[in-house]
């Protein structure tokens, strides 16, 4: 009991507090406004697709190592498709070498590549005429529309990279020359990185990689907006070929700029939407300005200040957590209305009271179970900083941060502004909503258990949906169906050989070697043995080897293999440039390596990423290669790795927020009980949204597995206030005051940010559509469960303070009377 | 003319020494692994030693195999043709894989033909070069393949590929006037028929005559026996001869020489430098196209 009383005593110094310091409290938010706007332009939004990695990994590393030693060129491939259909003929020779002279004009390219410009050899002749190769091209030999038919049809390294199989479309590939300085400082950090692979990094080692890491962060910076600038007037040079041609455009970062591009858009439109919509539902509320403007005040410098702390601190938002603003407006919402609430209760019930008296009051009430709310949403956002997903961890530490913020905004200045306010008449209303809030207590009252056993069996029959949960994802998917993203995307990924890159670097077996020759038959025949095992996979779009290049070979030599030797002379007989070009991101010395590079088609039916590297692995041992010979390596292999953790990461978050929001329900009840009974509703709903997720086919991805333990985070808000309330409320009908006191606001809350994350559901990228409608969904259903199940419960099993004092005095009274 | 006649009866012995040499079974395993003609071993029986996949298909074999995505069936594109079947090989030991008894003659003709080569030919053919543009190289040379016409012909006719022989006449008819003198080749450009060389050697090969130890002959390079042979043969029956008297006809075939030569002296000296022992890089270059080219005889 004394502790009781210390608690309220603390809470009620508090409260005198805050209001007494108003002014100071005012001012000091002011200042940190002030502050905050200067650190502004430096918060920025990083949405490359190398966001979305894992970065300290062995994986990432094993693939920049990769990369580094074969330096694949940047590319941006162009697909144009003649709307008559016939892509051999003059006119669309005439609008490719007109569209490759503009993309020549772009500073940054190196080269434009196109069915025009690579030399086509009809036979062997051109190997032993030596130096004439180069000259067999479109361009000086203007071959007519039938010669370049014949020559292209099924050629072993063009098809799906220059036109497609089905010849309904020619590729031109824009090739970007690398910035020497960035390629130098990738190098540096590179080769301090990979020691990573086998010990910790020293002190040294690690100021000196963060060196580099500013140094290199400018120039980046600077080629994701040249690159944006690029894919522009790309996008304005193909408009002039508009009316006889569709162009797609795509390449590995052409996704990553896209999804920068739809982010920003999505940033401003739906922090603003959502703004909006919470201005227009408070109207609707409360009738009043005042109730409208304070709390959307309070809200925006909220994210003002983290916007600008992110500024500060250099945290950028990523794909992932590019929602926080949405988010924070929302949260940040939940608590207002929560004080709003109480505070227009204390105008109705006590009339006479000054401002600051309603304020001292409303904190009184308020403080501590708003305290424990946001405390326990962030505990629901920080569980995700142990999920093991670096893209995940940070939108966790950075809704942390936001939540804090939000915290000391919404119980420090919304306060200290409300008490500068008149003390003016409030009405309350919604005698709808508060009657149907009655009927709903006494069924509860009257009936705990059939309401009990009810929404167990309607959960647990969603929660069935939990085994179909499945993780197959792409980048195309990422965009709506009828986007033009997704159409170019997937255009290129089904007709032009695929899209998320997968690298298959061999080492070659040196004992295979033989002197002078650059690579032996045997070795050779290794590689096309591996080559041959990846094409035969459906999923696989253009592979690239060596093999191409000797298939071409032996197509040209009158259908007979070359000799080792024979092959070997080729290779000597090109000068050390062509052959850098041609072979360069194919082969390399010492140790001798060969690498295949296939891109996965994301658009195949039914693709089963896991079983597919599986089945790989399999099928390179069967064709004779060891475990320790070959590495599977780059984006694709990267992307499977996160994902195959999405189900573990999701066990692991959800059952950190449970032990979590347990511990802490016990920490504020003081009752193993109550925090258990707290925690049942709560559980009951993450379950039931990750059947949700798994009956709608959603594939779970970096953003939908963090959905469950948000809104375990913020539903734990309302069963607290709710408890809270309930606890506090007199003898006598105490479940039907509480519905009426706490029912209010639940309802209010709850509406306000299912429908403020709904807006989401109109966006064009897909993570944030089923981010936004589940985590309403998730709302709707934490707030059926709070208003069933809890107080089911809770007038079942749990007396409340009025019960109870009732309880310690009656045997006193007893033994009076 | 009379040496003639002593030239082609010495040839003739050459050669039947030749085709008396013991042939290799098909799938037995071969000592002298410049297996005479032989059509290479389909199925390696050893069970021991088995050849891994990729030795199989550096033998110039298809293979297939099957993965989880279905039987796959490979051609080869990269051959060395070594047997499949190499448990004749001991361990460690480097068995004869190129057949070279005359190794030291050779090894002295190639050095002085690589001091020939550099101090004259690749000189001359440097000049030949700066004097006359590619275009009109390149009509000498279709010029020397038009007069060869008449040979590939008989050689045709001989191996009882008629079909080839029909072209080889075709084409020597419409060069020869069309083409004038056959400095062009309309016969490929506008007529769609295809060269159609037959050489003596390929004849013989017909006929399965082995091809004999490797040789390598002045000036001339990399051959073997049969092919030595064969050069010889038809450097008297060649229609240059009937056409022209000496000396003439010396400096006709050396303009061919350095012509066909002209190409090659970059690529020559190329691979000369970056071999460490080039007469192993041009002997097994030579040795290796050969086994292929018997394996993959030109479909008729």
């Amino acid at each position: 009991m004394s502790n009781q009383n210390k608690q309220n005593g603390l809470v009620s110094w508090l409260a005198h507090s805050i209001v007494r310091l108003r002014w100071a409290i005012i001012m000091v938010f002011i200042g940190l406004i002030a502050l905050a706007t200067t650190f502004l332009s430096q918060f920025r939004i990083d949405a490359s697709a190398d966001t979305l990695l894992v970065k300290n990994n062995a994986l990432y590393i094993e693939s920049q190592l990769a990369n580094q030693r074969f330096s694949p060129d940047e590319f941006i491939l162009v697909a144009y498709q003649p709307e008559d259909g016939e892509l051999f003929s003059e006119q669309t020779f005439a609008d490719i070498a007109a569209l490759s002279a503009d993309y020549a004009t772009l500073e940054r390219v190196s080269s434009v590549t196109s069915m025009l410009t690579v030399p086509l050899l009809a036979d062997a002749s051109a190997f032993t005429a030596g130096a004439d190769v180069a000259s067999l091209t479109w361009q000086q030999q203007r071959y007519s529309p039938a010669q370049m038919r014949r020559l292209l049809t099924d050629h072993p390294i063009f098809t799906d990279l220059l036109l497609n199989k089905a010849q309904t479309a020619a590729g031109i590939q824009i090739v970007f020359k690398a910035d020497p300085e960035l390629t130098e400082l990738d190098r540096q950090i590179l080769s301090i990185q990979q020691h990573t692979l086998s010990r910790e990094l020293t002190a040294t080692e690690q100021n000196e990689l963060a060196q580099l890491q500013q140094a290199a962060d400018p120039l980046r910076q600077r080629l994701m907006k040249q690159r944006q600038q690029e894919i522009d007037q790309i996008e304005q040079f193909n408009r002039q070929v508009s009316e006889r041609a569709a162009t797609y455009v795509g390449g590995a970062y052409v996704v990553g700029q896209h999804l920068v591009d739809m982010i920003k858009s999505d940033l401003t439109s739906f922090g603003l939407a959502i703004a909006l919509i919470i201005a227009v539902l408070l109207l609707l509320i409360y009738r009043s300005w005042r109730g409208v403007f304070f709390p959307l005040l309070s809200c925006n410098v909220s994210v003002l200040l983290t916007c600008g702390l992110f500024g500060l601190l250099d945290i950028r938002t990523t794909v992932i957590s590019a929602n926080f603003i949405a988010l924070q407006l929302i949260l940040t919402l939940a608590v207002m209305i929560h004080l709003l609430g109480a505070y227009r209760e204390i105008a109705h019930d006590k009339p006479d009271y000054t401002q600051q008296q309603r304020v001292i009051g409303m904190l009184a009430q308020k403080i501590s179970p708003c305290f424990y709310a946001t405390l326990t949403t962030s505990v629901g956002f920080g569980s995700l900083i142990f999920s093991g997903i670096q893209p995940v961890v940070d939108f966790g530490f950075m809704m942390l941060i936001a939540m804090l913020i939000t915290m000391s905004v919404s119980l420090l200045l919304f306060p200290a502004l409300l008490s500068m306010l008149k003390a003016r008449p409030e009405s309350a209303d919604f005698g709808w909503l508060a009657s149907a809030l009655q009927q709903a207590a006494g069924m509860v009252k009257r009936r705990p258990y059939p309401v009990i056993l009810l929404i167990v069996v309607m959960f647990g029959a969603l929660a069935t949906g939990i085994s179909r949960l499945n993780v197959e994802n792409s980048f195309i998917n990422y965009f709506a169906k009828d986007t033009q993203v997704h159409r170019e995307l997937a255009f290129i990924d089904q007709q032009f050989g695929g899209s998320t890159p997968l690298d298959i670097v061999i080492t070659l077996d040196p004992t295979q070697a033989k002197p002078d020759l650059v690579i032996a038959a045997d070795q050779l025949n290794q590689l096309h043995l591996a080559h041959a095992a990846v094409n035969a996979f459906e999923a696989s779009g253009s592979v690239t080897s060596l093999i191409n290049f000797t298939t071409l070979a032996r197509q040209l030599n009158d259908n007979k293999p070359l000799t080792e030797y024979e092959l070997d002379t080729i290779y000597e007989m090109l000068s050390s440039k062509v052959t850098d070009q041609l072979v360069g991101a194919y082969l390399a010395d010492s140790p001798s390596q060969v690498r295949i590079a296939t891109r996965i088609q994301d658009t195949t039916a039914d693709l089963n990423r896991e079983q597919l590297m599986q089945q790989l692995h399999q099928d390179l041992q069967t064709v004779g290669l060891a475990e320790q010979d070959y590495k599977l390596t780059n984006l694709f292999v990267l992307y499977q790795d996160i994902l195959s953790r999405l189900f573990d990461s999701q066990v692991t978050t959800l059952g950190l927020v449970y032990l979590a929001l347990g511990i802490m329900l016990l920490a504020i009840f003081r009752s193993v009980k109550i925090a258990l009974i707290a925690l049942i509703p709560n559980i009951l709903t993450t379950l039931g949204i990750l059947g949700l997720i798994g009956w709608l086919n959603i594939p779970l991805d970096l953003m939908t597995i963090t959905i469950a333990a948000i809104a375990m985070g913020i539903a734990v808000d309302d069963t607290i206030h709710f408890i809270h309330n309930y606890l506090q409320q007199p003898a006598g009908d105490a479940l039907a005051a509480t519905f009426g006191h706490t029912g209010m606001a639940i309802v209010f809350t709850s509406v306000i940010i299912a429908a403020g994350f709904a807006v989401f559901g109109f966006s064009d990228f897909l993570p944030s559509v089923y981010f936004g409608i589940l985590t309403a969904a998730a709302m709707l259903m934490a707030l059926l469960t709070d208003l069933t199940i809890l107080p089911a419960l809770l007038s079942r099993f749990v007396k409340n303070s009025g019960q109870r004092q009732r309880q310690q005095t009656a045997p006193v009274a007893g033994g009076q009377s | 003319m009379t040496y003639r006649y002593i030239l082609v009866c010495l040839l003739a012995v050459v050669l039947a020494g030749c085709a008396a040499k013991p042939e290799p079974a098909g799938n037995a395993p071969a000592t002298d692994t410049v297996s005479h003609s032989s059509k290479q071993a389909e199925q390696p029986g050893a069970a021991e030693n088995e050849p891994t996949i990729a030795e199989q298909l550096s033998a110039g074999q298809s293979t297939s195999i099957e993965t989880s995505q279905g039987t796959l069936t490979l051609e080869p594109t990269v051959v060395d043709m070594e047997p499949a079947a190499e448990d004749n090989v001991t361990d460690g030991e480097a068995a004869p894989l190129y057949y070279d008894p005359l190794e030291g003659w050779n090894r002295a003709v190639f050095r002085f033909n690589h001091v020939s080569y550099t101090y004259a030919l690749i000189p001359i053919a440097k000049g030949y070069e700066k004097v006359l543009p590619s275009a009109v190289r390149d009509k000498v040379g279709n010029a020397f393949a038009n007069i060869r016409e008449p040979l590939n012909l008989v050689n045709n006719a001989l191996a009882g590929n008629f079909k080839g022989a029909g072209t080889n006449l075709g084409r020597f008819v419409i060069n020869s006037t069309i083409g004038i003198f056959g400095l062009f080749d309309p016969a490929t450009a506008w007529f769609d028929m295809a060269a159609s060389k037959q050489s003596i050697a390929d004849t013989l090969s017909h006929y399965q005559v082995g091809n004999g130890p490797y040789l390598v002959l002045p000036i001339l390079g990399q051959s073997d026996v049969r092919g030595a042979t064969s050069v010889l043969g038809e450097a008297f029956i060649h229609p240059l001869n009937h056409l022209v008297d000496t000396p003439e006809l010396y400096y006709l075939q050396g303009v061919n020489v350095i012509n066909s030569f002209s190409d090659r002296a970059d690529l020559y000296q190329t691979l000369y430098k970056q071999a460490d022992d080039p007469y192993l890089y041009f002997r097994n270059q030579h040795l290796q196209g050969l086994k292929r080219d018997e394996a993959y005889v030109k479909p008729e």
